[in-house]
């Protein structure tokens, strides 16, 4: 824990163990600390911040709730975990037909560095094109494995499957990427 | 994975990673947590409007089925009659 003037700075970790034991505004402090590195996972597999930040309010509701509800174990830590459900809530929004198909509401992103902006919304923008006719499944498969850099067994435990069936899906994505780029 | 497919999506990897949340995200995140604790559930809300009718729906249902008994007994008592009465 860090304190700086009045305010109590606390790490994501923490901040889950105190919304578990009831002080739930410490809630606003594990967003705060988590939503960096969850939006990008969920704008890599939306294609878009749109629907990126839909997954990420799924995801905090679900959160709480299990917090809330005592459903959460620390072993793996709270960031972990909430990877695995920004994953999984991508994975299901992925599936519903209520979600913006290619269509990339870049504009809204703000970036770290405001001279990489052009491109790194340019690089969403094409990510979302290049992957949006492949299955919510083979999709998630994919931006995990080469975007996120995730091994198919982590994968497989992200989406409660085997770890045949990750590289089935990601061998039928890259086909399926291929034949694209050849036709 | 061909060549070509693999060296695209590294690039769209290490260009994706200058990808940032804008920096009212966070804020925006944790408050729609905070709204919806302090909003009702609409189960809540159903359960809430439908209880000062519970009572007539109660009442309604026993004089149906008080309806429908006595019909039933009705029918019963006028098939006996029939039977004693006929010849």
């Amino acid at each position: 824990m860090v304190e700086r003037g009045e305010v109590v700075e606390i790490d994501a970790d923490e901040a889950a163990r105190r919304v578990a034991a009831g002080e739930v505004e410490a809630f606003a402090s594990l967003v705060e600390r988590t939503t960096p590195a969850l939006f990008r996972l969920a704008a890599r597999m939306m294609g878009n911040a749109v629907d990126a930040e839909d997954v990420l309010q799924d995801s905090y509701h679900r959160a709480f709730d299990a917090l809330v509800g005592g459903e959460f174990r620390a072993e793996s830590g709270v960031a972990s975990w909430l990877y695995r459900i920004v994953a999984n809530t991508a994975l299901n929004a992925l599936r519903s037909t209520k979600r913006r198909r290619a269509t990339v509401d870049v504009d809204s992103i703000e970036l770290e560095d405001p001279d990489a902006a052009g491109d790194a919304r340019a690089a969403l923008a094409e990510l979302g094109r290049m992957l949006d006719e492949l299955p919510a499944l083979e999709r998630s498969a994919i931006v995990l494995k080469e975007i996120e850099g995730r091994t198919s067994r982590e994968i497989a435990e992200l989406l409660g499957c085997s770890e045949g069936a990750v590289e089935q899906r990601l061998v039928r994505a890259r086909a399926a990427l291929r034949a694209k780029g050849a036709s | 994975m061909s060549d070509e497919i693999d060296a695209r999506l590294a690039s769209l990897r290490e260009r994706t990673e200058r990808l940032a949340a804008p920096p009212a995200l966070a804020a925006r995140l944790a408050l729609g947590v905070a709204t919806r604790r302090a909003q009702p559930t609409l189960e809540g809300s159903i359960v809430r409007l439908a209880r000062p009718f519970a009572a007539a729906f109660a009442a309604a249902a026993a004089i149906a089925l008080a309806l429908a008994f006595t019909d039933t007994v009705d029918d019963e008592l006028a098939l006996a009659a029939d039977v004693e009465l006929a010849p």
